[in-house]
Formats: structure tokens, C-alpha cells, sequence
């Protein structure tokens, strides 16, 4: 028994609405996969963005806002610790470096964040091209900053993304400092934020702000130690402690009624959490509206094949079997269906890969898009669902009496 | 064709069988309201018989051709062909009783349009027990240019009526079987594709020995028919008779 040539002839007699409800099954299935790949790539990336930062030390406020501010490099009004705490913070003889993140500057767009050579090394594993900054006046660009090595450039005053935001706080205007930096070193991609951004010296951003620098007056040396009494108040420190014990104890001890330490999961697994919760939500819009699509699709497909029902009593009456009336009728919805849901499993995939590139031109958090078993199974699920919605107009196609088409009763 | 061929073996296609009906009674509802469509005391018809069905439209010329190929049960009565009573088997081996034994043609061709001619003749070998293979792709093909229409021709439905008859009457005998029903088969054709389809109807029974039914207004072919049943209301309005 092989219903394929008569699926074919049916199929090709309604070749508009048959190509309407595919696109429709694609774009349903689409929606699921689209939602559930973007979701779960937005959850990886924003992991690995994180990896690095081991233990934020910052004053005591928002975990979520100092993590945006300080990995993410998202604008935001961060309070600053007080210098007592910068100063015994960057002290920390129980890791391996503590990195002060001092912003507020931007160049043509890229957010520049003052901080030491150890955290740069740490963030990217080395650099691509050029040497560490040595001096004030240097800078080390993200991989993904357009700037050439050499190029000297004067900071702007004010984060790179303001001008799009309607946060007010310490948005004094975008005049640039006196000082001129030049690029010595570029940074390996890392598929974070900080791709995109130039780092400074920390001395460098304090003197653009007429603030103590760090060191002794009259010192140029950068990077630590630095001079308890010279140390001014910064947003964040990024510590990297020696070892886990290690770790854990800095993050109680730096809980303190003046400052607050976490790790970067901590502030992320709520944030993850609510992200799950409006995926879980996004997928039941997404089942919903494929169910509602396939039921839809049905109905149609239930009018179509009632125009063929004189063809379908023709071939009972050419010796076929209701059991070959039904596989005609199954095989073509069946193949509606499998079609729609793995053409909705590639416009899923280049959907999320097209939201993937806008949201990492953004945020720069490089995401990357897999197809995994959680969307095989959301688009399995669909398929199976089609499929098994297909007996109905499989069955009364099954059970309809030849002899009423046949007589055109 | 010889009947003892491979071919018949295979498609399990054996010699016309005698047809008789006895005491047939068909009913049907309407609005609620039972009436009978047919009935008809005795019928028979011998293997190689060639039989039409005349009379008025309504008259029940199309029931009983569906009652003969077992699509539609009888109220009471038998219909045994080659002795069986058809209505005695299973639904499914009525099914397959009728794709070994019966070939039908209707008034309005029933091709699938978007096909090409002979695909539509290949139709019937979608659901019987083997595959379209090279040996049911030359018979489709002889029998196309036995009717003269093109094996190549295209989809169906740019096809002339008579040549889509054509092309029904080749998927009829794609297995060559012993009987042959035809609903009204020259109702929609001109003259000419008529006495086309006449002729090869009329020299399957006669040369190849094939029972022809054929429920007919058309003059032409009740003269090449051998014997004649004229029905009135469902009944036989006077004993089958040899043609004219």
C-alpha cells in the first residue's frame, strides 16, 4: 500500500492553502524554538561573561545592579565605597590580585574602565597584539574595540550607553578630559562586554577626575600597591582569591554593615530564575498558539478534504481499502506537519541566530546559539502532537460510507 | 491477454464469473423516511455477459452497479458472483474481492487531475498487495497506446474529455479484470470519443471474455450491449432482455 501518489495529487490540487498552513506550522514551531535556543544561549553566554569575576567586593546596595555595572558594563547609579574600605580592599593579602573597576568615561562608544594590568591579563589570558599599558597615558583596547594601536584619543565623560538611557545619575555630560591616551595592547576576544571596552590604568581615571591617584604625589609608577591614605573610593573591586576556602572567607569577611562581597552567581541565579520563569511562560504562549495553529490547520484541512470526498469514494470503489483512504488522508497532513515543524525548527534557529547578533552587537555578550535536545523535544513534541491530531480527519475519511459521494447524497 | 499468465497470477485476476442476484432489496433514508431504491426479484448474467442498464435517471441504474461491485449492502438479497455471495464476506475482503475482480469507469472520468495520464492509470496498483514495478509500468503504457492516448501525456486535467475516458477506462483494466462496470461512460463525451469508448468496452466482452455492466441512456452502446435490463422505480421494469 503506498498512499504517496494520491498524498501528492492532493496536495498539489491545493498547493496555496497547503504552502499557507506550512508557513503558519513553521512560524509556530519557530516561535518555541526561537524562544527556548535564545533563552538558553542568553543564560550560557551571560555565564561565561561571568567566569571571571570571581568575588565582587562594592558598597552595599543592589548585587544585581553591581553586577550589571561592573561584568556587564551596563550604566548605572553604583554607590562607591569608601576609601578606607578601596584601600584595605586592594590590600587583601589573601588573593592572587584586587582589581579596583573605576568608570564613568567612554571613547566613540566603548565604555573605558580604569583598573590594573593583573585583572586585564586575568579577564583575556594575554593579549592579541601590543604590550600592557606601562604608564598613565596607556590604554589596552577589547577585541572588538575600533581602534588602531597607536591611536591616541581624549576620554569622553560619561558611559557609552547614555545617550540612550533616561538615568540621570551622575550623567554630567559627555566634555572630554585634557588627558590624551594612546593604545599600546589589544586584548583576546572573550565574548563578553568587555570586548568592546578600553582599559586604563585606574591612577589614569582618578587624575582625569582631580582625585588622589594612589600613589605618593609626585609618583608616576601605576598598578599596586597603592598608598592607603592616596586611594579614593571606587564601584566595585574584583578579587581573585587564592582558593576556594580562601574565597568564601573574603566574601564573609567583606559582608560588613560599609561594604557587601558576593560571587557573580549569586547575583545572577535570581536573575536566571526569572529569566526561566518568563521562558516557561514564553513557551506556554508558544504551545498555545501551535496548538491553536494545528487546530486551526485542521479545520481547514477537514474542508479540503471534504471537496474530496467523491475522489476518495472513487478509489473504494476501485478496489481500495479504508485503511488506504485513511493513510492518503494521514500522509498528507502527516506530511504538512513534519515539514512545518522541521522548516519551524530552521527559521527557529536563524531567527535566534539574527537575535543572537543583535543582542551581542548590544552587550556585547557573544552568545552561542545550539540547538539542543530541550528544542529537538519542544519541535518533536509539536510534530507529535500534529500528527496525532492528524487522525481525526484521518478517520472520518476512514469512516465515511462511499456510497453517499458515489450517489451525491 | 492470456488469463493464465504471470501477470493474472500475480494480480490474482481469474476468469468472469457468473453473476446472480436474488431477491434484491436496497434501502435508503431520506429525511428521516425509509424508501427503497431498488429492488429487484432475480438477476443473471453470464461469465463474458455483456448487460446494460437502461432507464430513466433515478431509476437505480447506479445503485445496483454499486451493489454489484459490493459498496453498497442490500437491505435483503444476495449478490453472488462466481457463486460467492459477496455480501457474506468481511468488509476488507470485499475490498480486496473487488480490486481483484471488478473495474469500474464513471460518467465524469474520477481522474486525479494534477497527474499525468499514466499515473491515474497506476492509481489502482497504489493499493493492491505489490509494488508498481517495470512489468504494471508497460501495461499501463499498452494500454494507454492501445486507447491512443499519449503514455506520455500530461496531468489529467488538460486532457480532452475523451481522452480522459481513455485514460479511466485503461486504469479499469490495469489488472485486467474479469468484470467491468461502467457508470453512464459515454454520457459526457462527443460522438466520436463515445463510439471510441463503445467499441473498446464492447471488444473487451466479446474478445477477451470480460462480464461488461453498463448503466447507459446512450442508444449506441445498449446496441453493442448483448442483453439489456431496463429498470423503472428501482425495478426491473421487464425481465433482461437481448438487445436491440
Amino acid at each position: 500500500m503506498n498512499p504517496w501518489l494520491v498524498a501528492r495529487a492532493g496536495m498539489a490540487a491545493h498547493r496555496g492553502a497547503y504552502s499557507v498552513f506550512l508557513l503558519l506550522i513553521a512560524v509556530a514551531a519557530a516561535i518555541g524554538v526561537a524562544v527556548s535556543a535564545q533563552e538558553a544561549a542568553l543564560r550560557r553566554g551571560s555565564a561565561r561573561a561571568a567566569d571571571r569575576f570571581d568575588l565582587i567586593v562594592a558598597a552595599p546596595g543592589s548585587q544585581t545592579d553591581v553586577t550589571l555595572a561592573a561584568i556587564y558594563l551596563r550604566p548605572g547609579a553604583v554607590p562607591l565605597m569608601s576609601p578606607a574600605d578601596t584601600a584595605r580592599a586592594l590590600a587583601e593579602p589573601r588573593v592572587k590580585f584586587a582589581a579596583p573597576l573605576g568608570y564613568g568615561d567612554s571613547h566613540q562608544g566603548s565604555p573605558i574602565i580604569g583598573s590594573i594590568a593583573a585583572f586585564v591579563e586575568h579577564l583575556s589570558g594575554g593579549l592579541q597584539s601590543g604590550r600592557m599599558f606601562a604608564a598613565e597615558t596607556e590604554a589596552v583596547a577589547g577585541a572588538a574595540v575600533n581602534a588602531a594601536l597607536g591611536a591616541s584619543f581624549h576620554p569622553a565623560h560619561g558611559a557609552a550607553d547614555d545617550d540612550d538611557d533616561d538615568d540621570d545619575a551622575g550623567n554630567a555630560g559627555h566634555h572630554e578630559h585634557s588627558v590624551t591616551l594612546t593604545i599600546t595592547g589589544r586584548m583576546k576576544p572573550t565574548g563578553t562586554p568587555w570586548d568592546n571596552a578600553i582599559v586604563i590604568p585606574i591612577e589614569s581615571v582618578w587624575r582625569a577626575h582631580q582625585l588622589p591617584t594612589g600613589h605618593a604625589d609626585g609618583e608616576t609608577r601605576i598598578g599596586p600597591p597603592f598608598a592607603p591614605e592616596k586611594v579614593p573610593g571606587v564601584p566595585a573591586i574584583v578579587m581573585a582569591p587564592r582558593s576556594v576556602s580562601d574565597a568564601y572567607g573574603l566574601r564573609g569577611q567583606w559582608r560588613a554593615s560599609s561594604t557587601m562581597a558576593f560571587f557573580p552567581a549569586e547575583a545572577l541565579t535570581p536573575i536566571y530564575s526569572l529569566m526561566g520563569g518568563v521562558r516557561d511562560a514564553m513557551t506556554l504562549f508558544a504551545l498555545a498558539a501551535q496548538a491553536l495553529v494545528v487546530t486551526a490547520i485542521l479545520a481547514g484541512v477537514i474542508a479540503i478534504l471534504n471537496l474530496h470526498r467523491r475522489q476518495f469514494a472513487v478509489l473504494r470503489a476501485l478496489g481500495a481499502p479504508r485503511l488506504y483512504i485513511f493513510a492518503c488522508v494521514f500522509t498528507q497532513i502527516a506530511i504538512l506537519v513534519i515539514a512545518g515543524a522541521l522548516a519551524g525548527l530552521a527559521l527557529g534557529a536563524g531567527a535566534a541566530f539574527v537575535l543572537s547578533k543583535i543582542f551581542a552587537m548590544r552587550t556585547g555578550i557573544a552568545l552561542r546559539l545550539e540547538i539542543g535536545e530541550g528544542e529537538l523535544a519542544l519541535v518533536a513534541g509539536f510534530a507529535l502532537f500534529g500528527l496525532l491530531a492528524s487522525i481525526v480527519p484521518a478517520m472520518l475519511a476512514y469512516r465515511r460510507p462511499p456510497v453517499e459521494a458515489l450517489a451525491g447524497r | 491477454m492470456d488469463r493464465g499468465s504471470k501477470f493474472h497470477a500475480r494480480v490474482g485476476c481469474g476468469a468472469a464469473p457468473e453473476l446472480r442476484v436474488e431477491n434484491l432489496s436496497v434501502r435508503f433514508a431520506d429525511r428521516g423516511k425509509s424508501f427503497t431504491a431498488l429492488d429487484i426479484h432475480a438477476l443473471e448474467a453470464a461469465p463474458g455477459a455483456r448487460l446494460a442498464l437502461t432507464g430513466p435517471s433515478g431509476c437505480g441504474k447506479s445503485t445496483l452497479l454499486y451493489v454489484l461491485a459490493g459498496l453498497i449492502r442490500p437491505a435483503n438479497g444476495a449478490v453472488r458472483w462466481g457463486g460467492e455471495d459477496i455480501f457474506a464476506m468481511g468488509e476488507s475482503a470485499r475490498d480486496a474481492w473487488r480490486r481483484r475482480n471488478v473495474g469500474f469507469v464513471f460518467q465524469d472520468f474520477e481522474l486525479l487531475p494534477e497527474l499525468p495520464a499514466l499515473e491515474n492509470v497506476l492509481v489502482p496498483a497504489t493499493f493492491a498487495r505489490f509494488s508498481i514495478g517495470a512489468e504494471l509500468r508497460a501495461r499501463a503504457r499498452s494500454l494507454l497506446d492501445q486507447f491512443g492516448v499519449p503514455a506520455r501525456a500530461g496531468p489529467a486535467g488538460f486532457l480532452s474529455r475523451g481522452e480522459r475516458q481513455r485514460v479511466a477506462l485503461a486504469r479499469a483494466l490495469l489488472f485486467d479484470p474479469p468484470v467491468l462496470l461502467a457508470d453512464e461512460p459515454t454520457a459526457s463525451l462527443d460522438a466520436a470519443s463515445g463510439a471510441i469508448v463503445i467499441d473498446a468496452l464492447a471488444r473487451r466482452a466479446r474478445e477477451d471474455g470480460r462480464t461488461v455492466i453498463a448503466a447507459t441512456h446512450d442508444f449506441a452502446l445498449i446496441e453493442r450491449m448483448g442483453s439489456r435490463l431496463a429498470l423503472e422505480h428501482g425495478r426491473a421494469a421487464a425481465p433482461a432482455e437481448a438487445a436491440p
